[in-house]
């Protein structure tokens, strides 16, 4: 039996909020081993530009 | 408005132009001072138009060179009509009289400028000039844009011209000398013309400057060369030779017979027996018959040519609708080259060329060969034997054939090839929907561009390249290759070889494939370019290249498990970008994310 256990830092924003890192807006974000949180903040939905899919 | 041509398009619209900013409202174009000089008893028209190349006006070899020619006794002179619109702020009267003074004991000729008033010319200035003499004066555009000179002699002519003779000119003063654009007189010598060359005798020249008159060339005999013939005869309407002795010439040079022939609308040559000819060469013919809308030859007998060279055949013939060559036996013809032969046949709609042997050509250039055959629905050449060919340039073949549907090379034999330019092939092909290329042995090929190859192939829904062989090709630019093949459902290129392509950006590779389901990609190099990216919102299945730097395939929805996972795994390790996968995170576990973010990778 092989085991393994996974470590990934995930960033969930707060309701009606998004994510993003200035470049990439989402709902839910997977970091990277090399990426920090400090790399990413919250937004509202409404600041998000129009032509971005999320 | 009028257009006028000079040399082509590029002189299209300034003699407008200029026109326009002067004050001649009803100017009198030569057309209708031909027409008035023809009602009148003044003389029977002929049309001699001038004209550029390449900014150039063309040598006055092209003037009637015969030796001698007596003057009818009722000779009225020749009158010309100098078009100051088409040479805009520049333009001379140059002419040259060969009088033979013991003959009529008259030593001079004269040169006058005039117009017509009731079917008569009226004097308004006059030159008299000595014998064997230039006369050159610049042309005075205060007296209008469309001037009328009438030149003539009571002496014996024995060689005359716009320009000295070729023998004793200059060439500077030859270029200053060009700007009459029409010859209108009484010149019936030129029907009975006896010669033995097409070409030298001076038929060309006679017909050159001839808008529809008809040729009697019952003299001409052992005719051999007919090149360039009526070669730049820009006026040259239709041209009545079909009952030409053709059969007891022995032709064997015959390109660039009707090259610039602009004006020629029809050209009914199917009476011609050529059997007995022995050219090598096609090259140039039709070029440039922006007019031919008829161009009957389909009965011609080819079986005894040796062709080597297509070399722009037809190009610019943009209003032929037919072409019947289907027939033409090409069996012993050994063409090497063959672009540009149907350049810009913007009107041709079908081209039938199933039934032509060519196994025994042995062509190296195919670049042009149908570019810009934009009503051209339907091109069999799917019989063709190209197992000789050693094909090196395919740039724009087929470019802008936005009609063509089908395009059948399924049995092209592509192994001795060594195609370096890929450029553009099918570019715009729009209405493409089948092209069968897939058996086509590439592993000879050094392809270095491949530059929107199969960009705006809207109606492309399939497309089997999967089996080529890249593995030589060193191809430096890859840009909007596949670009907007709107239809294209897959695309397996996942064993070409890219190891030595140095291409980097792949500008519009993928670009806009919006119907794209599957898609396979090599996978045994990284790149570094988002164009490699297909963001597609169809896209299920995709497998590929491994992209070291921030990409997204947020608008690829549907993408399969299967294919994102391949996604993760292909991702090289990085210091830290982001994969933005939108809603497809939602299809993945977390261990299935880890690979991705244990690579380095955020994944949004």
């Amino acid at each position: 039996m092989k085991t393994e256990q996974i470590n990934i830092i995930t960033l969930e924003p707060e309701k009606g909020k998004i994510l993003t890192n200035g470049e990439t807006y989402s709902y839910k974000v997977y970091l990277g081993v090399n990426d920090s949180p400090d790399n990413w903040w919250e937004i509202s939905k409404e600041d998000v530009p129009q032509e971005e899919n999320i | 408005m009028s257009t006028y041509f000079i040399d082509g398009d590029t002189m299209t619209g300034i003699a407008d132009a200029v026109r326009d900013m002067r004050h001649e409202t009803d100017l009198m174009t030569p057309a209708q001072i031909e027409a008035k000089i023809r009602a009148s008893s003044l003389g029977i028209p002929i049309k001699i138009s001038n004209h550029m190349v390449n900014g150039q006006w063309v040598r006055p070899q092209e003037y009637p060179d015969l030796d001698s020619i007596t003057i009818p006794s009722d000779f009225d002179g020749m009158y010309l009509t100098y078009d100051l619109r088409k040479t805009p702020g520049y333009g001379w009267i140059g002419l040259y009289m060969q009088i033979d003074s013991t003959t009529s004991g008259k030593n001079t000729y004269f040169v006058e400028r005039g117009h017509l008033d009731d079917g008569e010319f009226v004097v308004e200035l006059q030159y008299e000039v000595a014998r064997n003499s230039y006369f050159r004066q610049p042309l005075d555009d205060t007296y209008g844009d469309v001037q009328l000179w009438r030149v003539w002699s009571k002496g014996r002519i024995l060689r005359k011209g716009f320009c000295p003779s070729s023998a004793t000119s200059s060439e500077a003063l030859i270029n200053q000398m060009q700007p009459c654009v029409e010859c209108v007189g009484r010149l019936n010598y030129l029907n009975n013309l006896v010669g033995t060359n097409a070409s030298t005798s001076s038929i060309a020249q006679c017909t050159l400057w001839m808008e529809r008159e008809r040729i009697a060339c019952s003299g001409l005999r052992s005719v051999a060369s007919m090149t360039r013939t009526w070669s730049g005869c820009y006026s040259l309407q239709s041209l009545e030779i079909e009952d030409w002795p053709v059969d007891k010439w022995a032709v064997t040079t015959f390109n660039s017979v009707w090259t610039n022939c602009i004006s020629l609308e029809k050209l009914d040559l199917s009476s011609w027996d050529v059997s007995g000819w022995a050219i090598t060469s096609l090259a140039d013919i039709w070029n440039g018959c922006r007019s031919l809308k008829t161009l009957n030859i389909s009965t011609w007998d080819t079986s005894n040519w040796a062709i080597t060279s297509l070399y722009r055949t037809w190009t610019q013939c943009t209003c032929l609708q037919k072409l019947d060559i289907s027939n033409w036996d090409t069996e012993n013809w050994a063409v090497t080259t063959l672009n540009s032969c149907w350049h810009n046949c913007a009107s041709l709609q079908s081209l039938d060329l199933s039934k032509w042997d060519t196994s025994n050509w042995a062509v190296t250039n195919m670049g042009y060969t149908w570019y810009r055959c934009y009503c051209l629905k339907t091109l069999d050449v799917s019989t063709w034997d190209t197992e000789d060919w050693n094909v090196t340039s395919l740039v724009s073949t087929w470019n802008s054939c936005y009609s063509l549907e089908e395009l059948d090379m399924s049995n092209w034999d592509t192994s001795n090839w060594t195609v370096t330019e890929a450029d553009y092939i099918w570019y715009c092909c729009y209405s493409l929907k089948s092209l069968d290329v897939s058996t086509w042995d590439t592993s000879g090929w050094n392809v270095t561009s491949l530059i929107s190859t199969w960009n705006a192939c809207f109606s492309l829904e399939e497309l089997d390249i999967s089996s080529w062989n890249t593995s030589s090709w060193t191809v430096t630019d890859a840009d909007y290759t596949f670009y907007s093949c709107y239809s294209l459902k897959s695309l397996d290129i996942s064993d070409w070889d890219l190891s030595n392509w140095t291409a980097t950006t792949f500008t519009g590779f993928l670009g806009e494939l919006y119907s794209l389901e599957s898609l396979l990609l090599p996978k045994n190099k990284t790149f570094s370019s988002s164009y490699l990216v297909p963001n597609f919102s169809k896209l299920q299945n995709f497998d590929g290249v491994s992209i070291n730097i921030n990409h997204s395939y947020n608008a690829a929805y549907s993408l399969t498990i299967q294919s994102l996972v391949k996604i993760m795994t292909a991702l090289p390790t990085v210091t830290s970008q982001t994969l933005t996968l939108g809603n497809n995170k939602n299809k993945l576990t977390s261990a299935e994310l880890a690979v991705a973010t244990q690579k380095g990778w955020t994944v949004a």
